[in-house]
């Protein structure tokens, strides 16, 4: 059993509004393991972008605790917890939140700077990066020239561009087509096979759900259900019932062990189809 | 349909002052750039108008008289004119004098005709006929002169009194053997003065003396020259040798008087508020229609009247209101504060536009909704500076070198003189142009947004800069032809003129106009220069402070929009004007100092009462002074006009006198100082006289009417000057007024004490040792003598320069008044510009906070990013203030100054200017770091969001 790299337990996040409090997040108790694709589903206003926040700690929590790499986060002062996610954590928001005055080499070398690594150092690796994402080409473009795809490659290349440990995505295909969104999560599943690290997402989209490892279905701040995904045998259909109306269907984890393989656009598509046949 | 529009006029309305309410802070700052701008407008020009209604009632009000009438052959005429005078409306007061001789020391000496002759050519050399001019008038009349006299004693004649001057008083003690004082009881002799130079004596003539016994000597005076109608009519120099006695003792002489054309004056007072009641311009008209009609009606009398004193008031005060385009910079600032803002709110309020018009509104109801919004953000901005310009106009001329005076700041918002055609004009055309320009900026945008696809918004925005490319360059175009036709004008008119006229002044203020318009663009040259080039150029600077981060300082100086650097032209331009006024009240302060010491002539400048021109030696025997030279004066005609003519030891002169290299004119020097002592029938001239009448030096110059019975006498010229230390412009006489200043007539020395017999005096020059206690030498010089005023800080202050100097400020104070100005509205400005510049990147700052930069660092980054664009933007604005105060500089001298004596030059602060910018940029940092820590404290996630 692989060792988590991040641990939540008992997260509340509360909002004080002029009509009374919100409460966002009720008691959300998860882990993360290394080199593992957990997904976090819900529909919208249900809390999935507040626990993300909370765990790139943008955004403070009202009670719980939050272990990244073993390290509680609410113990951490302001500076640590800058390095930390300087370091440790990487996140790739749903509005990419590209610099707009940078190019995309150069959003791909602020991190690298804020790093400490000097400018020739960063460019070069900002290359390499950029060209692991397959958009070196478009390097020197600023981001109003990209689009949507190519924008969400220059944030992911900036988000791992420290090596973190943990990639947080919020919705990271919600603004792409399905061939775009099989490319990213093509990406993120081989970074996670070949830079060890650990992915956290968010997603409305079932077909991106059924990628990842474990799915965990958040409904009014709680999180209700927790399903292991076996993707060969993964029923679409169930899947989308499950991330609807998550009371309907329970199943039980299957006896296979996970396996993880990188699986191509293609293959993907073909067990889809196969699964919809059936 | 009618009720309908009214409807949406007032839902717009509303809708209007919600949005002012909602962007009160930007608002506040249109506001503010308005209420600057119009009120230092509207307050030179009420400041002027208010100073010159002032200024003459004052001079109107303190004259003794404001014309003579004069008959010599006809003195029935006056008796006539004198009925007119009575159911003339314009005339307040009148009096009559007569100007004639009286005799002393005559008992027992019959005669009917008398040879006055020097004291050892008379008959009894040891008992003479004291000979002096007379001045008969009534006492009303001489409780209106009084200012004219330092008295000892009472100036009265009621109760058989009569007044001596003190020359006339050592006179009689001379002859009496006895000291003449208060109180003595006198007899004397009152004839008629006949001057009969072709035989060089005084001759009296068909004239029957009238003896008067037992008149008591009520009080002795001196005669202190001034702007006085009696002293015009009889001269400082009579009366300086005269006595005063009662007209009404003269009973039946009087007619005797009369029919043996004895001068009667009659004295004429003009009634204030009739001869202004129709506006200050027709002041002078009246007076010249008053006398025309007297010469038309008698044209045996002669008139004048104090026309040309006025005039030059008036047009002394008309040229001190040019000095409202030493404003002009603020007023820039001023309005580039507003179109700056007005650039702020447009651009914040994008969304609110593009919300409007995805529910249908079309571009005129936008605009129009703006267009509202700024008309009462406007209308505001122009009462607060209406409100305002009535308390700077009244602020300008209340701060004398003495501090703050209240009675002036009450007389001018007791009585200002509002012009609400000028009023109206200035906030109508400033209106224009703002809210113009506003409606133009929101349409441009409104269109340009409404272009989704980025190729057009590139296509549009590329229009945009060449527009304003052709625009600049056309502008610039016809600024540069417009000041090339000006300045030719303008150099024509100040070059070799020693006083500025208002033609010369008009056209000054013109090409400062012309040059602040060209500075705009000029200005904005450099902020591309700066921005672009400069400011990006500095990567190995940034990498030595700042490291890695450099990285991000330099994308911040290399982006193309949120930038902080847009505020660059801004400081160029604040920068530029600071550095003028700055190096303007520096010069100007020095050339007063200069002027003051030139005026004084010497270290020491001491007036006495009229002594003998060997009190110098009195004077020289005081610890601490080096050399004294005396300077006696008279009076001779040349070509029909009057000058002072001095007297003095030139060679002593030429050592102690604080000469100017301006002083000679050209091919003369010190040299000519020389030649003049060693010259017996020497002059030195002025150059405007010589060029008048076409003399060089070695031509013979007549010089008549010169006292010592010489009617006629030619001089030699040994030199040409265009000014002397202590004389000419200095004692008052030509400020503005009276003598232009061509009045230096310097003859030698031993030739007045010889041949003019005068070897009295009442100034001296002296010069001081170095590290002399000053005080000390002053409270000495005192002690020597009564009465004595040693380097006195206003010059004969009955002078009409006082009338000038009252209300007009130092020029100074505009100076130091525009600094102030600009300077607070470039700190609003930085920390408006700031403040949403951070706004519109607390997103960018929020996506850095993410990759794990610190606060602290984003803050230094964003400190540092200001301190280089305002330094930088502050030299290369100080550096353009060097080039545009030393390319206007000599341009604008009239309007700096009334005269060119000692030629203006510029006199640089340096320690004022290198501080400017290092000031500059602490001022803003303060202002604007509670933005940078307010952004700093901003949550993440929040604004994340923004």
């Amino acid at each position: 059993m692989s060792s988590a790299v991040l641990e939540c337990k008992d997260v509340f996040k509360q909002y004080e509004l002029r009509s009374g409090p919100l409460e966002v997040l009720k008691g959300v108790t998860f882990d993360l393991k290394k080199k593992e694709l957990l997904a976090i589903v819900g529909i919208s206003g249900s809390g999935k972008t507040t626990l993300l926040n909370l765990l790139f700690g943008i955004d403070t929590m009202t009670e719980g605790h939050i272990k990244i790499d073993g390290k509680d986060i609410s113990d951490m002062s302001k500076d640590d917890f800058r390095l930390f996610r300087r370091d440790k954590v990487g996140m790739i928001f749903q509005e990419f939140y590209l610099i707009p005055s940078m190019t995309a080499i150069e959003n791909v070398m602020a991190p690298l700077i804020i790093a400490g690594k000097s400018e020739q150092l960063a460019l070069t690796k900002a290359y390499r990066l950029l060209e692991r994402v397959e958009i070196r080409p478009m390097a020197n473009k600023y981001p109003h020239q990209l689009s949507n795809g190519q924008k969400q490659r220059v944030a992911i290349a900036r988000a791992i561009a420290n090596t973190p440990k943990i990639l947080i995505c919020d919705e990271p295909t919600r603004a792409l087509d399905t061939t775009l969104g099989d490319g990213i999560m093509d990406l993120l599943e081989e970074l996670i096979e070949n830079e060890n690290i650990a992915v956290i997402m968010t997603t409305h989209d079932p077909q991106v759900a059924a990628r990842a490892d474990r799915v965990l279905i958040i409904r009014n701040g709680k999180l209700v259900e927790e399903k292991i995904v076996d993707k060969e045998s993964f029923d679409f259909r169930a899947a989308k019932a499950i991330y609807r109306d998550p009371e309907i269907v329970k199943k039980e984890p299957t006896s296979k062990p996970k396996t993880k393989k990188k699986a191509s656009t293609k293959e993907a598509k073909k067990s889809s189809k196969n699964s919809k046949t059936s | 349909m009618s009720s309908k529009n009214n409807v949406k006029f007032r839902f717009l309305f509303s809708l209007a002052f919600k949005n002012i309410l909602s962007h009160k802070r930007h608002m506040v700052i249109i506001i503010f750039g308005f209420t600057i701008s119009i009120s230092m407008l509207l307050s030179v020009n009420l400041w002027s108008n208010t100073s010159e209604d002032l200024a003459i009632n004052d001079f109107l009000g303190s004259q003794d008289f404001q014309a003579y009438i004069f008959s010599a052959s006809q003195p029935e005429d006056i008796d006539e004119i004198i009925e007119d005078l009575d159911e003339n409306v314009l005339v307040d007061f009148y009096s009559t004098g007569y100007s004639t001789a009286a005799l002393f020391n005559t008992e027992n000496k019959n005669f009917t005709t008398y040879e006055v002759l020097p004291e050892s050519s008379q008959t009894d050399p040891n008992n003479p006929v004291s000979l002096t001019n007379a001045f008969i008038t009534g006492q009303e009349t001489l409780d209106r002169i009084s200012f004219v006299f330092n008295v000892e004693g009472n100036f009265t004649i009621e109760d058989n009194g009569i007044l001596l001057s003190f020359r006339q008083a050592q006179e009689l003690s001379s002859i009496y053997d006895r000291d003449i004082q208060i109180g003595d009881v006198l007899n004397l002799s009152i004839s008629k003065y006949i001057p009969n130079p072709a035989y060089g004596e005084i001759y009296l003539s068909s004239f029957q003396t009238t003896y008067y016994e037992d008149y008591t000597v009520k009080g002795i005076f001196t005669v202190n020259e001034g702007l006085s109608i009696v002293q015009s009519a009889l001269s400082s120099e009579v009366l300086s040798d005269s006595i005063i006695f009662p007209i009404t003792s003269l009973g039946s002489a009087e007619a005797t008087m009369k029919t043996n054309e004895v001068p009667y004056v009659l004295f004429v007072k003009f009634d204030k508020e009739e001869i202004t009641k129709d506006g200050l311009d027709e002041v002078v008209n009246k007076m010249q229609l008053f006398s025309e009609t007297i010469k038309r009606d008698y044209p045996t009398t002669y008139i004048y009247i104090i026309e040309s004193t006025l005039t030059s008031l008036i047009n002394a005060y008309s040229r001190a209101s040019i000095s409202v385009v030493l404003m002009i910079p603020v007023i820039l600032v001023g309005i580039v504060m507003t179109i700056f803002t007005i650039n702020i709110i447009v651009e914040y309020r994008q969304e609110e536009v593009a919300l409007l018009r995805d529910r249908g509104a079309d571009t005129f109801q936008i605009l129009l909704l703006f267009i509202i919004e700024f008309l009462i953000v406007a209308f505001f901005g122009i009462i607060l500076g209406i409100a305002l310009s009535f308390i700077i106009s009244a602020l300008i001329p209340s701060f004398s070198a003495s501090g703050f005076n209240g009675a002036t700041f009450r007389a001018f918002m007791r009585e200002p003189s509002f012009s609400f055609g000028f009023a109206i004009g200035i906030s109508f055309t400033l209106l224009i142009i703002l809210v113009g320009y506003a409606s133009l900026k929101i349409w441009w945008e409104i269109s340009l947004r409404h272009k989704s696809s980025e190729h057009e918004l590139s296509a549009r925005r590329k229009m945009e800069r060449n527009i304003f490319l052709g625009v600049n360059i056309g502008v610039v175009t016809i600024v540069v032809i417009a000041l090339i036709f000006v300045l030719i004008d303008t150099i024509r008119n100040i070059q070799e003129s020693q006083n500025f006229s208002l033609a010369s002044t008009t056209s000054a203020g013109y090409t400062f106009l012309l040059f602040c318009f060209l500075l705009i663009f000029v200005g904005q040259l450099i902020s591309y220069l700066v921005t672009d080039k400069f400011q990006v150029s500095l990567k190995g600077l940034y990498r030595r402070i700042v490291f890695n981060e450099a990285f991000f300082l330099i994308n911040s100086f290399k982006r193309k929009d949120k930038k902080l650097n847009s505020m660059t032209f801004a400081v160029i331009l604040v920068s530029t004007f600071v550095a003028f006024s700055l190096i303007s009240a520096s010069s100007v302060t020095q050339n007063q100092m200069l002027e003051a010491d030139y005026k004084n002539g010497a270290d020491m400048r001491i007036i006495t009462y009229p002594v003998d021109s060997s009190f110098k030696n009195n004077l020289s025997q005081i610890d601490g002074i080096n050399e004294v030279v005396a300077l006696s004066k008279t009076t001779g005609s040349i070509a029909y006009d009057d000058y002072t003519v001095v007297g003095v030891d030139s060679i002593t002169y030429s050592r102690i006198g604080k000469w100017d290299d301006s002083s000679f004119a050209e091919d003369n020097s010190f040299e000519n100082l020389k030649i003049l002592h060693e010259t017996y029938a020497g002059v030195i001239i002025s150059h405007p006289l010589a060029e008048r009448l076409n003399l060089t030096i070695g031509d013979d110059i007549p010089i008549v009417n010169l006292p010592g019975g010489i009617f006629h006498r030619s001089f030699v010229i040994t030199g040409i000057f265009n000014s002397a230390p202590g004389l000419g412009l200095l004692d008052g006489r030509n400020i503005e007024m009276l003598q232009q200043n061509e009045g230096i007539v310097l003859i030698n020395e031993e030739f007045m004490k010889t041949e003019l017999e005068i070897s009295s005096c009442q100034l001296f020059l002296a010069s001081v040792f170095p590290d002399e206690n000053s005080t000390r030498i002053t409270n000495e010089i005192k002690g020597l003598l009564s009465n004595t005023q040693v380097n006195p800080e206003l010059i004969n202050e009955q002078f009409i320069g006082s009338f000038i100097d009252t209300y007009i400020p130092n020029v100074r104070v505009f100076f130091y008044v525009q600094l102030i100005a600009i300077v607070l509205i470039i700190i609003v400005l930085i920390i408006m510009f700031t403040d949403f510049t951070l706004n519109q990147r607390t997103q960018e700052f929020a996506i850095n906070q993410t990759m794990g930069k610190s606060t602290r660092t984003i803050s230094k980054l964003l400190v540092i990013e200001l301190i280089v664009i305002i330094l930088s933007a502050s030299i290369g604005g100080l550096l353009l203030g060097l080039v545009f105060t030393y390319a206007s500089f000599n341009l604008i001298t009239p309007i700096l100054t009334s005269h060119n004596i000692i030629p203006y030059t510029i006199n640089l602060p340096i320690l004022e200017i290198v501080l400017t910018p290092v000031v500059l940029t602490a001022m803003a940092l303060v202002g604007v770091l509670p933005s940078i820590i307010k952004y700093g404290r901003e949550k993440i996630i929040t604004a994340l969001r923004n």
